[in-house]
């Protein structure tokens, strides 16, 4: 009971709590910006968050996480321009109910369906993290290994066009997390004799270049465009009659955003497509999503804030991040001097309870502030783009010289935000870099460690069930769609080749 | 012909890109294995550097027989925007982070088309100065001042 208590605790400190609150105020605003992400958002506050002790600070991550998948859904339903990706789906139901005049319903269905969603992941949280710590518990490096691989294998599945070039991502990460003296040997790797790469390349400027800097560029670019702005008169809640016809939809939901978040690198992105093609498939009304129906807004949000609580298992309890965000806490956790996994619930146990608090503040205040300030955030969400980014360029040099004090800090950042540019030109995204550097020093170092174990004798992997059990899964979730494409093309050949597909 | 093969160029940077890398690694240093503790140094980059080939030349097998996907046209502000920024950091170290802001606040919004004059004015001073009291006054971060040192800390 006693790390229950002490991590509700965080809610009785005012200063815990104030920052808890402007995590989410900050969150639903970021979320409702079109071209910000809650990524980006947790990439930029992360460094001025060093200066909190680290519960408040991941706590305020963890809120601004939730509260950021929500906002984008402001602006999908009021200028059918979702602010954040997982958002996408909700525009598809939501903008038309707005042009008919039912804005207000549609925000009030998003808000409730969110907080929903949020809560039963909270639960499933605060249920399957500790047991998932206690079973990694067993754990040796073989198995963190074949379970670092098996995480950065699940990048062949996360939304983005190519699958290898999500991978190729994640080996770059890996890549950039070899940067610096080789701790074990104390030799130089790719430090060009520049003294300060020899600790290796930062963690936030790296974040802030790939998430913020290469979006500013993007952006410069952009054709300003008039956007149709349905006026919101009155946010009205879910009516007895709509919760008759979406509940079913919303615990499905919630079940599927769940699900999806603790797989190892998918997100609440992911959760809200599948989310709303499930709502549609189950739906009497199936036929009707996109003309404005209400179970095209619940599944989705139901589904997309599921997924913040769900990535956060996997991010805890094994240190592999279940979503891109969830990537960017977890280098806040290292930051902070936080190891996650068996040690963290076996040392700060409170702080498990102190982000489910953090985060069940942020879904409910959320409810409020999302629908008592949606017509303003609908508002700031039309600032120009030609203010916003130069102050988020500020931002970003602050943030990624606040760290260490070092402008060869804002210098990786601006070459990481170029490359970012070029990168995601050529479709490769930001998010599979993250993970990977992220997870680069557990796959080197518990292979290093496994090799010892094993005497060099790579073979003995296969005394490893459990690492045999994640390789196998590594494996599947990188070749299932081309085994399936062809057993597919295997059982209807002669009708795909008539069609010369 | 070219044009058929979707992701050449990035797969062909890559490619060379991993080769010069692997190249960087053949210089990096060995200890005894008894130090190494199962892997040089090397090995680690070697074997990512070694992924990324084989992953890189898959994409662009991939890519054969696909046209190249058409991208967003890459205008002046683009380039104009890259080189303030790389000019930025190059007068962090002598303006200062507030004086740079400044610049970068006045410029940038200029350059994206804006014809509001008197509010990007007003932006310019406003974003530094809150920048400024957020930062060191509230937050007791030290930022460089450069040129204003002595009378901002």
């Amino acid at each position: 009971m006693d790390p229950i208590l002490t991590g509700f605790g965080i809610l009785a400190d005012p200063i815990s709590l104030a920052v808890i609150l402007l995590g989410t105020i900050i969150g639903v605003l970021v979320g409702a910006l079109p071209g910000l992400s809650s990524s980006m958002a947790v990439a930029l506050l992360l460094p001025f968050t060093i200066y909190l002790e680290p519960v408040p600070a991941i706590s305020m991550l963890a809120a601004l996480y939730c509260a950021g998948t929500f906002g984008g859904s402001i602006t999908a339903v009021l200028i059918n321009a979702p602010g954040a990706p997982p958002a996408a789906a909700t525009a598809f139901d939501g903008f038309p109910m707005a042009q008919r005049g039912e804005a207000g319903r549609a925000l009030g269905m998003a808000a409730v369906s969110s907080v929903i969603g949020g809560i039963i992941s909270l639960l499933v949280m605060v249920l399957a993290a500790p047991a998932l710590a206690k079973i990694a518990h067993s754990f040796g490096p073989p198995e963190y290994f074949a379970l670092a691989i098996f995480g950065l294998s699940m990048l062949a599945s996360i939304s983005g066009k190519s699958p290898v070039k999500n991978l190729i991502g994640g080996a770059l990460g890996l890549l950039i997390a070899t940067v610096g003296v080789d701790l074990t040997t104390g030799v130089e790797r790719f430090t060009f004799d520049v003294p300060e790469l020899y600790e290796g390349i930062s963690f936030i400027p790296i974040l802030i270049g790939l998430f913020a800097v290469s979006e500013l560029l993007s952006q410069s670019d952009v054709i300003d465009q008039a956007k149709e702005r349905i006026n919101l008169t009155a946010i009205k809640l879910p009516s007895r009659d709509d919760f008759k016809q979406v509940w079913k939809t919303i615990l499905r939901s919630s079940g599927i955003g769940t699900f999806i978040g603790i797989l190892p690198a998918e997100g609440s992105t992911m959760a809200a497509m599948i989310g709303y093609n499930e709502a549609r498939r189950w739906s009497k009304n199936g036929d009707k999503f996109g003309t404005g129906e209400i179970e095209g807004i619940a599944g989705p949000e139901a589904a997309n804030n599921a997924a913040t609580g769900g990535s956060m298992v996997p991010t805890l309890a094994l240190g592999i991040p279940g979503s891109a965000t969830a990537a960017v806490i977890l280098g806040g956790l290292q930051i902070h001097g936080i190891r996650p996994g068996t040690y963290l619930f076996e040392n700060q146990p409170h702080l498990l309870y102190s982000i489910f608090a953090a985060m069940l503040v942020a879904n409910l205040v959320f409810l409020v502030f999302g629908l008592a300030g949606a017509k303003l955030f609908s508002r700031i969400s039309l600032i120009p783009r030609t203010f916003l980014w130069p102050a988020v360029f500020a931002l970003c040099v602050v943030g990624a010289y606040g760290v260490n004090q070092s402008l060869v800090d804002v210098t990786i950042m601006l070459i990481a935000g170029f490359i970012g540019f070029w990168l995601k030109r050529y479709g490769f995204g930001a998010a599979p870099i993250i993970m990977g550097v992220v997870l680069g020093s557990l796959v080197e170092n518990s292979l290093a460690q496994s090799l010892i174990i094993f005497d060099q004798d790579v073979s003995r992997f296969l005394g490893r069930p459990v690492a045999i059990l994640f390789f196998v899964l590594a494996a599947l979730s990188i070749f299932y769609k081309p085994l399936f494409g062809a057993v597919h093309r295997m059982r209807s050949g002669p009708t795909i080749s008539q069609r010369g597909e | 012909m070219i044009r058929h093969w979707r992701d050449l160029l990035p797969g062909c940077v890559l490619l060379v890109l991993a080769g010069v890398l692997y190249w960087v690694t053949t210089g990096f240093g060995t200890v005894p294995p008894s130090f190494a503790q199962g892997m040089q140094a090397a090995d680690m980059p070697r074997l990512i550097l070694g992924i990324i080939a084989l992953l890189s030349l898959v994409m662009i097998y991939q890519g054969r027989g696909h046209d190249e996907e058409a991208k967003p046209v890459i205008t002046w502000r683009m380039w104009a925007t890259t080189l303030v920024l790389l000019a930025s950091v190059f007068l962090f170290g002598v303006l200062g982070l507030t004086l740079t802001t400044m610049l970068t606040c006045l410029v940038i919004p200029l350059l994206w088309g804006e014809r509001r004059k008197l509010h990007v004015v007003i932006y310019a001073i406003g974003v530094p100065v809150c920048i400024y009291l957020l930062f060191t006054h509230a937050l007791q971060l030290r930022l460089p001042q450069g040129v204003l040192s002595p009378w901002l800390s």
